[in-house]
């Protein structure tokens, strides 16, 4: 039987941060102190909170609402807008009993202030919306094809579609123009309450293992959808009941963001719904739904296949996310608007950078980040010193974060420092001799494990971009290959998407992280790749995009279904028609057909090859902003593995 | 437009082209009035469904070949709905289950619930007292679905037979196996293809040079249905046809091949990423993984020498299995392909150095 | 004694300031709190780092005694009624609450990332309408569980598991209040059974406190009930050098002692981080202990497969077997 160590001191390896314990208990015996106090005063508190006596209740209401101010009437006025009641009556100091430490403590504490201009009780984001279409932080081809739709006469579609990410301007940018036009938008608003958690699950659950989107929707909701069929064939006729103004139509748009939600489980009554009240209507309508990349229920694909785009003549303006540029001009009115002070013009111009950057194409973020920015006295920090920032750094929130290119790049260049460390050098050596060519000189300088904790990201991200990336930067074909072998292996671990998920979140990701940076050593130091821009994961997206494929594919060609498997179908039937130039039934079957032209070498067969690609073959991040970048492009700064670490 | 593939389907057992001894067998099972549940199963492109449908014609006479196509939806008890399209005629219904995912088990005993429960319309025409399910695809049910069927068959086995379809019985769970009657229907061979081939053409009068004939039969791999496909292509892409004419294949295929010369012609982690590309492009147009991994390793074995093809095939079948496994085909291609070119490489190595 | 309450909540901090780890996120908040003017906000982080705790203290420190009126907490074991949780919310957000300064109400949604996509899809439209009167606090352990939507109408705090010097400073605190007896290596084993969870780490001490009195790493393994580092870092070394039938005994002893499959190779994984082998064995090993894990789970817990684990470690230094 093994025997165990008699409990001594350190009996784990140096390896092991040797915890200080001295300066620890000296903090600990001041902060104790500290804590006792706590409990006293969290005692205090609990009994003035419990005990109901009209005593203790003035006590507590004179110290939460510190001296009178002059600008009583104005701090009343503020709070009346932003939707508090006035304060009634306050309480000057002189009123306060004799002062014991613990009211002195409190006041300190809770120190209320009436909200000024600087100190507004809005949020940032709401505070100065745009309101024309100066204003708006977008890419002006985008917003004149909004206001083109708008223009135009009745003989083009009126509905019209707005997708794009999240934070990418599509509200800002209707209701600016709209704004402009003096044309009114009718909002439909989900009247029924809000469904929060999980519901009760039913009998039939256990065989489902009670997987996330097995939602149950009550009755009420079915209501829901039926009030939203009455809106609107009511907003199709001209006289409106809704408002007061006898203005003609053309100054009225119907403006649908929030759809009730028994549609996002259910399409088909939403399709329904529109075919049946939308069909012909002369009232302009805009829907707007966001692209929800991690959730296929909630986008448009699944709310607005292309059947129902074409069959009800939708109109659809795809936004792209913001483009840096834009971003940094509506960051940069946000500052003006508040009032908030910086060191020189272009410290703010860097900051600002640095911000929109970091906010990734998202507007609401960038604000955010702003907002977080901003230190207490309303001013804007100077810009970093070092040559590339991070994101957390921009946001001015945690030094310690790492954002995911960042993260990245600490794996995959696999920098390891310049000195051997003795420990690292000795268990180097345990190594037998037919390894020993697999030693490495050095630890590295990043260790994976806390790379991982600082960036966040989920097991199953990391590891798709890591895949990405790894082949730039792997030194040889074998590393290579062994990286990608372990890539590969954990998402293999189990056939139970369970297990494998759970698999993958607690081992796959650490394993990805130190395969790739165990492979990617190379004797001179790493690849000097200069400038190099980390590939988003493109992975997941091919795999919707192939589902979404199929699933247009078995709807167009429904009636070949009773003798063609999915896969013939997709396999054999459909290139076989594609090359016989086949005249087919309808347009769906031909948009299916037009898949089949591959970007070949010799070219198609059949009729001339443009670029058929159907995948970005450059692959790099910019990809999507591309078309949104104005004409001086913004030069993003080299990542070059001269970055000094922190 | 009709093509020839679906225009000179027999639709009768007595009009099969091969397997004729099969055939004969179906015939006397159908006359013997005790109509057990079938398990059709074989390759893709053998003639299973033309069998089936040839059975249905022979229980039930031409009202089996009135079709329509329905789009049914279901309700699950956690209130989702389903839709799935069904063919029927007044005797039987045909579903394909695997489109439903997770929720064949409810559709499938809602629809055999369903047939079972309706009485037999009396046409004078038929003297069966049953109707028919025909499940196409099985080996795409899911196991739950595959155990609740097995009691379903059995309940309502007076009013309802099944007819099973699917390419492989792997998939298939003993229990189903053993209530079925199991037909195999091998792929034809290439003679029997090129007889096909050449009665369709007569009837189109289409004059078919015999070494074209051998060379499509060769090409499909026993697969009728492509066979049938290709001659059509041919037709349209040169009119009369010629003997050494060139058989179309897919563009996806092509593709492929071209992938595979791309890879034996650099082995290097830049290559790599160009294939992956391909990949993706192949991958996005529903090009099934499995397939295009099939393809792929038929390609690269055609360069490889002898002496590593058993490693080759070894690697294949380890990372085949991760892929069926995974969720994240793209990973499990490249990781082969990578392993691949290490293989290659290292071989390219020894030998030059052995001379 | 250690007394009723648990240490997690007796000395939950009750203050901004006192907050362990994350000093910078948690140093925002403190001057949100003072402007008075926070934006909703997500807290995304693992189990155990401070999340709850400091939605909590924030909301206190904004709303003084007016917590009770101007906070409504949810997570998500809460009430039994669909229509109780339905109506609550929206029903809050518009409720008139007179709160001092310009403050304004909170909604605290803990364990948000197993809210479904539709009920989050809903919740973001509550978010604008009422966002002048209602901040909402999110607190979650994966962000991205979370709906694109809402993740933009919010600013991403992201806190990470605390440190063990971190963890060992509070659990002096928490000693030298609670007067317990200690021994250096008793507060290094909780430190690691804890794995940066505080939560875990209060309830590990309160419970050897109240069981043995005497914080050694021998009473603290025997409360947790894990196998001592100790004999499977040997066992380690003992693969890595390919002597089977050593690393074998230890697998062995601790299955007799009953450990279950899952806590053996959880304590296996947590030691071979830490343990001194070389860079490649340890990629490697963990690999296979990832996979034998992922087999454990699927349902197959059994000697064999641990002794089979052990098998493999050692054949990774087997020259026959590159």
């Amino acid at each position: 039987m093994p025997k165990l160590k008699k409990s001594g001191s350190g009996w784990f390896d140096s390896s092991f941060a040797k915890l200080d314990f001295h300066s620890a208990s000296a903090a600990a015996s001041s902060s104790s102190q500290k804590q006792q106090q706590q409990q006293q005063m969290k005692k205090q508190l609990e009994k003035a909170e419990d005990s109901g006596s009209d005593d203790s209740d003035i006590v507590i209401l004179s110290v939460v609402k510190g001296p009178p101010k002059k600008t009583d009437n104005q701090s009343n006025r503020k709070r009346k807008l932003s939707g508090i009641a006035p304060k009634t009556e306050s309480f000057s100091p002189a009123t306060l009993p004799s002062s014991s430490a613990i009211w002195q403590r409190d006041k300190e504490v809770f120190d209320f202030k009436a909200p000024t201009v600087k100190k507004s009780t809005v949020p940032l984001l709401d505070r100065f919306p745009p309101v024309s279409q100066a204003d708006l932080a977008m890419h002006p081809k985008k917003v004149a094809e909004v206001a083109g739709w708008l223009t135009t006469n009745s003989k083009s579609p009126r509905i019209l579609l707005l997708t794009g990410p999240p934070g990418s301007g599509k509200t800002a940018t209707l209701r600016a123009i709209c704004n402009d036009r003096r044309i009114t938008l009718v909002e439909w608003t989900n009247t029924s309450e809000v469904d929060v958690f999980f519901q009760r699950p039913t009998d039939d659950s256990e065989w489902r293992g009670g997987r996330r989107d097995d939602d149950q929707y009550e009755v009420k909701s079915v209501s829901e959808t039926k009030q939203f069929a009455e809106f609107l064939r009511r907003t199709d006729y001209c006289g409106w009941s809704q408002s007061n103004s006898v203005s003609s139509d053309a100054d009225r748009i119907v403006l649908v963001e929030e759809l009730p939600n028994k549609f996002y489980e259910d399409p088909q009554e939403l399709h329904e719904i529109l075919r049946s009240r939308l069909v012909g209507t002369r009232r302009p309508i805009v829907f707007i739904v966001s692209d929800v990349a991690s959730s296929f229920k909630l986008g448009p694909r699944q709310l607005f296949p292309p059947a129902v785009v074409s069959e009800l003549n939708i109109h659809e303006i795809a936004f792209n996310a913001v483009a840096s540029s834009y971003i940094q001009k509506g960051l940069k009115r946000a500052v003006d608007k508040l009032g908030a002070s910086y060191s020189n013009a272009a410290n703010l111009k860097t900051r600002l950078k640095e911000i929109a950057e970091a906010a990734d194409g998202d507007i609401r973020s960038a604000i955010f980040k702003l907002e977080f920015a901003l230190n207490e006295k309303n001013a804007l920090g100077g810009a970093s010193k070092k040559s590339v920032s991070s994101s957390a750094e921009a946001s001015g929130v945690d030094r310690h974060a790492l954002d995911v290119f960042r993260a990245l790049g600490k794996l995959l260049y696999a920098k390891r420092g310049p000195k051997p460390k003795e420990a690292f050098t000795a268990a180097e050596n345990l190594l037998p001799p037919h390894l020993s060519h697999l030693a490495r000189p050095t630890p590295l300088e990043s260790d994976p494990d806390d790379v991982i904790d600082r960036c966040h990201l989920s097991a199953d991200k990391l590891t798709s971009f890591l895949h990405e990336n790894e082949l730039d930067f792997a030194p040889d074909l074998e590393s290579a290959q062994r990286a990608l072998d372990d890539l590969s292996l954990f998402d293999a671990s189990s056939r139970l998407w369970d297990v494998r998920e759970d698999a993958v979140e607690r081992f796959g990701g650490l394993i990805a992280a130190k395969s790739v940076a165990f492979w990617n050593f190379r004797d001179g130091g790493p690849k000097n790749l200069g400038f190099h821009q980390m590939r988003k994961a493109k992975a997941t997206q091919v795999r919707r995009e192939a589902d979404l494929r199929r699933l247009e594919c078995l709807r167009a060609f429904d009636d070949y279904r009773n003798c063609w498997p999915v896969d013939s179908l997709t396999t054999v039937l459909t290139p076989y028609l594609a090359l016989m130039n086949a005249r087919v039934k309808d347009y769906d079957q031909q948009r299916v057909l037009e898949w089949h032209k591959f970007p070949l070498r010799q070219g198609r067969r059949y009729g001339a090859g443009a670029n058929t690609s159907l995948v970005d073959l450059s692959g790099v991040n910019q990809d999507q902003r591309l078309s949104e970048e104005p004409d001086d492009v913004m030069n993003i700064e080299s990542f070059s593995d001269s970055d000094s670490s922190d | 437009m009709a093509l020839w593939v679906d225009k000179y389907r027999p639709n009768q057992l007595s009009k099969l082209d091969y397997h004729k001894e099969q055939a004969e067998q179906l015939q006397r099972i159908v006359a013997s009035g005790d109509f057990p549940h079938l398990l059709v199963y074989g390759p893709p492109g053998a003639g299973k469904k033309t069998r089936v449908q040839c059975i249905l014609r022979e229980l039930y006479g031409a009202g089996a070949e009135r079709l329509k196509i329905e789009h049914k939806t279901f309700q699950t008890p956690s209130n989702k709905r389903i839709e799935l399209s069904t063919v029927a005629s007044n005797y039987h219904i045909e579903i394909n289950p695997g489109d439903v995912g997770i929720y064949d088990r409810i559709v499938v005993q809602e629809i055999v619930k369903s047939m079972a429960q309706t009485q037999q319309v009396y046409d004078s025409g038929s003297n069966r007292d049953f109707k028919v399910v025909v499940l196409t695809e099985v080996d795409r049910l899911t196991k739950e679905a595959q155990h609740a069927l097995r009691r379903t068959m059995e309940k309502y086995t007076q009013t309802c037979r099944l007819i099973l379809c699917c390419n492989s019985t792997s998939k298939v769970i003993g229990p189903l196996r053993s209530r079925c009657l199991a037909i195999r229907v091998p792929a034809p061979s290439d003679q029997e293809v090129v007889d096909v081939l050449n009665q369709v053409c007569r009837k189109e009068h289409v004059v078919l040079p015999p070494a074209l004939a051998t060379n499509i039969a060769k090409k499909s791999f026993g697969n009728l249905r492509r066979a049938l496909l290709m001659i059509e292509a041919c037709r349209v892409q040169q009119h009369p046809l010629k003997d050494d004419q060139q058989v179309v294949e897919p563009e996806w295929e092509l593709y492929i091949r071209e992938t595979a010369q791309l890879i034996i012609r650099e082995q290097s982690p830049e290559n790599l990423l160009k294939v992956r590309e391909r990949l993706y492009e192949l991958l996005t147009r529903c090009i099934p993984p499995s397939i295009i991994f099939e393809k792929l390793l038929k390609e690269l074995l055609i360069s490889c020498d002898s002496m590593i093809k058993a490693a080759v095939v070894a690697s294949a079948a380890e990372f085949e299995h991760r892929l069926n496994r995974g969720s994240k085909h793209i990973f499990h291609l490249e990781a082969f392909i990578a392993s691949f070119m290490a293989i290659y490489k290292r071989h390219l190595e020894e030998t030059l150095m052995a001379l | 004694m250690a007394g009723s309450e648990p240490w997690v909540e007796k000395y939950r901090p009750q203050n901004l300031a006192d907050i362990v780890g994350n000093e910078d996120t948690v140093k925002r908040l403190q001057v949100f709190a003072k402007q008075g003017n926070v934006p909703n906000i997500i807290i995304a982080g693992p189990p155990g780092c401070g999340k709850t705790t400091s939605v909590l203290a924030l909301a206190r420190e904004l709303l003084g005694t007016s917590f009770k009126d101007g906070v409504m907490e949810l997570n998500a074991s809460n009430d039994r009624g669909i229509d109780v949780v339905r109506d609550k919310i929206k029903n809050f957000a518009k409720q008139q609450v007179t709160l001092p300064g310009g403050r304004q109400k909170m909604i605290i949604l803990d364990e948000a990332d197993s809210m479904t996509e539709g009920a989050q899809q809903a919740l973001r439209r509550t978010m604008e309408v009422y966002s002048k009167t209602t901040r909402f606090a999110l607190a979650c352990n994966q962000s991205d569980k979370i709906i694109e939507p809402i993740q933009s109408r919010c600013a991403i705090l992201r806190y990470s598991k605390l440190s063990d010097a971190q963890l060992l400073s509070r659990l002096l605190e928490v000693c030298t209040v609670e007067q317990v007896k200690y021994a250096d290596d008793g507060l290094e084993a909780i430190v690691f059974t804890a794995q940066g969870d505080m939560r875990q780490a209060l309830n590990n001490l309160q419970s050897t406190v109240a069981g043995f009195g005497f914080v050694n790493a021998e009473n603290v393994f025997k409360v947790c009930d894990e196998p001592h580092p100790e004999l499977v870092r040997d066992m380690l070394i003992n693969c890595s050098q390919g002597k089977l039938d050593e690393a074998y005994k230890v697998v062995h002893h601790l299955w007799k002692l009953g450990y279950s499959p899952e806590d053996i190779i959880g304590n296996i994984f947590r030691v071979c981080k830490i343990v001194n082998l070389p860079e490649y064995i340890k990629l490697e090993y963990i690999k296979e202990i990832g996979l034998t894990h992922a087999r454990i789970i699927e349902g197959v817990g059994s000697l064999l497969q641990l002794s089979g684990l052990v098998a493999r470690l050692c054949a990774k230094v087997d020259p026959k077997r590159v």
